[in-house]
């Protein structure tokens, strides 16, 4: 269990975090400038917020309403910041062999080895940090953070400096190392699909704040606001209108759909949100409202489909073979694929107009 | 003018190399780019030229006009006269005495942020702010045998004036500021983030200094320690004022030439330039070594 708590303000930003984790592997999602490093670093004590609580296990590092604050060097969070970290003037093995507690005393070359080979790099001892790769510092840093033995691994954009195959294999042997070490994990990162891929748990960070968490699958189909709905890609976000209720439901107006939704916040203006694999593209006559095709993209897998319906844009995604431009199409939102979204927190927008409180 | 000038020749090769290089065809293209950029404006070299022979002809002339037995009568006299032994000895303990306590200086002014720290930053360069006559001047009010604490010294039969420490602390009132500053530079070009990844790793600041600071900053350090070594070695007006007695070179230098005059003085300043060059030489291999 995972407990983190952070208030504080640098320069004309204010961070103000909190949440919970009983998952091995969290992550620290947002766009840059979102207080992710941030508040890693109230978690690995680099940073001390002057309110703030922070819980790994049932060990306390930092309580600031009971006065405890361990110090970075004896919280052992096992924390790989960004840009690896790694003293130019030390080979790899003494990289890892660096934070290596006195209990390993006269061991420390024998362990650096087997850590070394551990995330895959048997042999590097003698290498430098200079004559290695992207990823094999990341490698070299991961066996180094492992080496303090840890209570907790804190990961801050670990392979962004890494070419996409090499970080696709670094993060299936990243997630091998903490379930086989059964060390909880925190990884910063502002790629979604990293998020989705290491994740069991997300932690969405807006302007200084948790604006939703939860599990991946569920933070991507159900965004909590339109600036979550951007981040992780579920396109299209509709202005609408409640215009009738029905058994808790709501029809809600919203050009050029009419939608049915289970979940009506509060007022009548919503907007609503859907992925662009939850629109149904047909051909023309096949049901729902017509729609012209602007634009395909395909991807590795299916394309995206860019359409005008009326005075909208919007953007489907299909596993099929797309439509050709230009072309009229039937468009189509079945039950469940679209869901209202909550107004954005309305705390930031008073916190940046008054930033003396 | 029958030659054409080199520009006339190398300009329409360039474009042609130039053109070639956008088709993205030729490596030779790019060399010979390369070499054409580093043309220096003719004004530039003549004026750094002019400087260099300045500095450079003394030494050709004054070690030209060396007597050979003389050279070697007066190095022995100056050996004999301890004057060689005071100034390496004296000059290797100031330098000494200012990395020990300079180093966390420069740590504390690179790193620190505290008030005053402005202040502190300015106190280094203090004593180059006044000619070193005028600071052996400074420190007789202080180490004197009548100053605020030369006379605690005196009254306990230590020697600091006209001693070998009066000698050190000159020394080091002049020299310390170019290692000071010399060891700032190289602290601030260590990056932060590697000492916050050190502490984040289990290991508290002192050894964090210890194990990254100060190794990663060490090269800057040495290339401060022959500047600092050297001034000592030079240092003669503070030394004057402080120290007259026992002669280091500087002084032994000033007093056989108000002797003996230029032919008996000019081979104590060939020795001080041997020492200088020595001196450099070690700090070389020594931080080649260092680099491996």
């Amino acid at each position: 269990m995972l407990t983190v708590a952070a208030a504080c303000r640098l320069g004309n930003f204010t961070l103000d975090v909190s949440f919970r984790s009983a998952h091995r592997r969290t992550v620290l999602f947002g766009p840059s400038g979102a207080g992710k490093t941030m508040t890693l670093q109230c978690m690995a004590g680099l940073l001390v917020p002057p309110r703030g609580y922070v819980a790994i296990g049932k060990t306390v590092l930092l309580d600031t309403e009971r006065g405890i604050n361990v110090p970075p060097w004896r919280r052992r969070t096992g924390a790989v910041l960004q840009g690896d970290g790694l003293f130019p003037h030390l080979d790899a093995a003494a990289n890892v062999a660096f934070g290596m507690r006195r209990v390993w005393r006269g061991r420390e070359p024998t362990r650096a080895l087997a850590l070394l080979a551990a995330v895959g790099l048997p042999g590097y001892g003698e290498r430098r940090p200079a004559d290695l790769s992207a990823g094999e510092r990341q490698r070299v840093a991961l066996a180094r953070a492992l080496a303090t033995d840890p209570r907790a691994l804190l990961l801050d954009e670990p392979f962004s400096a890494v070419d996409a195959p090499v970080r696709e294999q670094l993060r299936r042997d990243l997630i091998a190392l903490v379930e086989a070490r059964d060390l909880p994990a925190v990884i910063v990162t502002h790629d979604f699909d990293e998020a989705h891929v290491l994740g069991e748990m997300i932690v969405v960070l807006v302007a200084g704040r948790v604006v939703q968490s939860g599990a991946p699958a569920d933070v991507a189909a159900r965004p909590r606001t339109a600036t979550v709905a951007r981040l992780v890609g579920a396109a299209n976000v509709l202005s609408g209108r409640v215009v009738g209720r029905e058994d808790g439901a709501a029809v809600v107006r919203a050009e050029p759909f009419l939608l049915r939704l289970a979940n009506p916040a509060g007022g009548e203006r919503v907007q609503v949100c859907v992925r662009p694999e939850g629109l149904r593209v047909g051909p023309a006559g096949s049901g729902g409202v017509e729609a012209r095709v602007l634009r395909v993209l395909p991807r590795r897998v299916g394309a995206t489909v860019l359409l005008a319906a009326g005075g909208t844009q919007l953007e489907a995604w299909t596993a099929d073979r797309p439509p050709e431009p230009g072309t009229l199409v039937d468009v189509s939102i079945p039950d469940g694929a679209a869901h209202a979204l909550e107004p954005e927190e309305p705390r930031t927008a008073t916190m940046q107009s008054t930033p003396a409180r | 003018m029958a030659r054409p000038r080199a520009s006339d020749i190398i300009d329409p090769l360039d474009r042609a190399e130039a053109d070639s290089r956008l088709a993205g065809r030729s490596h030779a293209g790019a060399a010979e780019a390369a070499r054409a950029s580093r043309r220096l404006p003719a004004i530039l070299a003549a004026l750094g030229a002019v400087l260099v022979l300045y500095l450079a002809v003394p030494f050709l002339v004054g070690f030209a006009s060396l007597d050979r037995a003389d050279t070697i009568a007066a190095a022995r006299d100056a050996i004999n006269a301890g004057a060689v032994g005071v100034s390496v000895a004296t000059a290797t303990a100031s330098t000494a005495i200012a990395m020990v306590l300079g180093v966390p200086l420069a740590y504390v002014l690179a790193r620190g942020d505290f008030r005053g720290k402005a202040l502190v930053a300015g106190a280094v360069y203090l004593p180059l702010v006044v000619p070193p006559l005028a600071g052996g001047l400074l420190l007789l009010t202080v180490f004197g045998p009548r100053g605020v604490l030369g006379w605690w010294f005196d009254a306990r039969s230590i020697q600091i004036a006209d001693a070998w420490p009066g000698i050190v602390l000159a020394q080091v009132f002049v020299a310390a500021p170019f290692l000071i500053v010399a060891a700032q530079v190289a602290f601030a070009g260590v990056d932060p983030a590697l000492e916050r990844v050190s502490y984040a790793l289990g290991v508290p600041p002192l050894r964090t200094f210890f194990r990254v600071s100060l190794p990663l900053a060490w090269p800057g350090i040495l290339a401060g320690l022959p500047l600092a070594w050297l001034r000592a070695l030079g240092e003669f007006g503070a030394t004057v004022m402080l120290a007259y007695h026992p002669y280091s070179l500087p002084v032994y230098l000033f007093v056989q030439f108000g002797a003996q005059g230029l032919r008996a003085a000019l081979p104590i300043a060939a020795l001080l330039g041997v020492l200088g060059i020595a001196a450099l030489a070690v700090v070389r291999a020594a931080g080649a070594a260092a680099r491996r």
